[in-house]
């Protein structure tokens, strides 16, 4: 891999409830290389939104969180919240999937580009609005508007300003959540590939939390599939998608690339009663009574990573790619 | 402003229609209209050969349970004050069921979409939005429905649960025979669950036909720009559309004359700008509006 910019390693973040301790992150580990892509894939209460967030350095001050982030030198997870707001905007940057939640809604977009830049750049408010007005340019959004408030922007103008904004400090890692999830599927194109020119513009990371595995094929250099907490694999987009591992990888392959619709049966385990043995196994197709008892260790076998039992490194005579090439 | 304008379509006995466009295109009025959730300004929906727009309030009310909403956010469909045990044995109740069946039928219900009776005495605010939206769904499976219009109905749930819940909707149209209108913008899913399907763009068809070939060979632009926006799942395919798609889904109150398309049409010609195209057979049980088809 190439030098990793990110490195998580072995992260925990747990939660004190009234009902009991919850472990929404179990021991995840990853890598982003500069340039490079990661997507994180999961269902709803997986944990990925809670890893990008603790990347950010915003979780609740009641999480306890153990491990390591190391970003380039430093390990925010040290460092203390004046030192770690250096990171934010300039380093690291995050998009989300509702912009408007998280657009200003009395500011004009242009304005609030300009905000963003002025507020991590020396800088006149003349240059910090001409440079707004080259951002939303790049991102492509008509100069008509540059007035105009976000509510009178369609879906996805909206999220070309969060985009816009998010990129005013030039950062080296973008973590976005579910950008397209809320788009049409037009427009959710568009949204991706004008990801695509900026991430190679200016040499980004990023970190692309998404459910939807064409998002996957469309975007990520490496996959990391979380389940209950847990990494349980971490492959390569081309391992991922023409040699799917991980019972549960394939799983949901199957949902999406099946010619019929084929569910998991089952549902997700309550993460405040966490199962003994592989937090998958009362799903899996492949359960012994191993997966039953013993949690299964991350194993990494020709650059992939999996926590399953079966796995040995041989993905002979799981190939799926047939099927996902005809479709 | 119309929302729909001028369409036609006829669903069958066990068949399963889609209705695809981007937000805004009229899917789900149209959808509503034929539920009689909405009066059309003008035009006649029909349930087996009678006019539901002459029926009156009171006969319409005794059909309402043969004719099933699904919609992507059942929140509004669910009486907050009721619990999941009352929510779903009302219906039960309506069609006659005796008491002592109820229990059973819940949980035969609650089964179907993998939910365990622990839910029972809980209200709608205490349960995960998946949870609701399968209450929901099984609330309107239970009235034993002959038509359905499915709006969204698995865009809010996760994968594993969406496939569930389509699997649900499929079985209970092959084995009762309900008529399904399946509204998405999820072209893998319409692909996996209708027969037959419309384009609709700012509230008309811009194409109708067999799914299977649509898919294989879009005829409309529009549709063209729709297929090619699916994404392949072969990371080797990424990023091959040729910046095919343009614009945005335009604003409804606002429809240009001449094809409606015709600002995102990358074939336009200057007929296009004039003269609205009419629905064309185009041989292949496909219509199509378009001038250059």
């Amino acid at each position: 891999m190439r030098k990793p910019l990110l490195e998580v390693k072995d992260l925990q973040i747990k939660f004190e409830t009234k009902r009991g301790t919850i472990a929404v992150s179990d021991g995840v580990s990853f890598a982003i290389g500069e340039n490079e892509t990661l997507c994180l894939v999961g269902e709803s209460g997986c944990g990925k939104s809670v890893v990008a967030v603790s990347i950010m350095g915003l979780l609740p001050a009641h999480a306890r969180v153990a491990g390591e982030i190391r970003y380039r030198e430093a390990d925010l997870l040290q460092c203390s919240p004046g030192e770690w707001s250096r990171f934010r905007g300039r380093e690291i940057a995050m998009i989300f999937e509702q912009p408007m939640s998280c657009l200003n809604p009395v500011i004009s977009a242009g304005r609030q580009i300009a905000e963003a830049y002025a507020a991590n750049n020396r800088c006149s408010k003349r240059e910090a609005l001409a440079e707004a007005r080259r951002k939303l340019d790049e991102v492509g959004i008509p100069e008509n508007c540059f007035v105009k408030f976000p509510h009178e922007l369609s879906g996805g103008m909206q999220q070309r300003v969060m985009i816009a904004i998010a990129l005013a400090c030039r950062p080296n890692l973008l973590i976005a959540d579910e950008p397209t999830a809320a788009l049409d599927v037009t427009v959710q194109c568009q949204i991706l590939e004008l990801l695509h020119c900026l991430k190679d513009r200016y040499r980004m990371s990023m970190l692309l939390i998404t459910h939807d595995l064409g998002v996957v094929a469309e975007m990520a250099d490496t996959v990391g599939v979380m389940y209950a907490g847990t990494m349980m694999e971490l492959s390569g987009v081309e391992d991922f998608f023409y040699r799917p591992g991980h019972p549960y990888s394939r799983a949901l392959m199957n949902v999406v690339a099946g010619n019929a619709l084929s569910p998991i049966r089952g549902s997700v385990p309550h993460l405040l009663e966490p199962v003994p043995g592989c937090p998958f196994h009362a799903r899996c197709v492949d359960a012994v009574e191993q997966c039953r008892r013993a949690r299964p260790q991350p194993r990494i076998v020709n650059g992939r990573m999996e926590r399953c039992h079966h796995f040995t490194g041989d993905n002979s005579g799981r190939q799926l790619d047939q099927m996902v090439s005809s479709r | 402003m119309r929302a729909v304008d001028g369409v036609s379509l006829s669903i069958s006995r066990g068949e399963s229609f889609g209705l695809v466009g981007e937000s805004g295109c009229g899917k789900s009025t149209l959808g509503k209209l034929l539920l009689r959730m909405l009066e059309p300004t003008a035009g006649r929906v029909s349930y087996q050969g009678s006019d539901l727009g002459l029926l009156s309030e009171g006969d319409m009310k005794g059909l309402r349970p043969k004719l099933q909403p699904i919609f992507q956010d059942a929140d509004g469909s669910l009486d907050p004050r009721y619990t999941v045990y009352r929510l779903l044995a009302e219906p039960l109740q309506i069609q006659g069921m005796e008491r002592r069946k109820i229990g059973g039928m819940i949980q035969d219900l609650l089964g179907r979409v993998n939910l365990g009776t622990e839910l029972l005495e809980r209200h709608p605010h205490e349960l995960s939005g998946g949870q609701r939206q399968r209450i929901g769904l099984v609330r309107a499976l239970a009235m034993k429905p002959d038509f359905i219009v499915a709006d969204e109905p698995a865009a809010s749930l996760d994968l594993s649960v969406q496939a569930q819940v389509l699997d649900l909707l499929n079985s209970v149209r092959e084995r009762d025979g309900a008529g399904l209108l399946y509204v998405s913008h999820n072209l893998r899913m319409v692909r996996l669950m209708t027969q037959r399907l419309a384009i609709m763009y700012l509230g008309k068809f811009m194409e109708t036909g067999d799914t299977e070939s649509f898919f294989t060979k879009p005829m409309h632009p529009y549709s063209q720009m729709l297929v090619s926006s699916l994404l392949s799942l072969d990371p080797a395919k990424r990023r091959a559309r040729k910046n095919m798609i343009t614009g945005e889904p335009p604003d409804p109150s606002d429809a240009p004359g001449g094809c409606r398309f015709h600002p995102r049409c990358p074939y336009r010609k200057p007929l296009c700008l004039h003269e609205e195209p009419g629905l064309k057979d185009v041989g292949n049980s496909t219509k199509v509006a378009c001038h250059l088809v």
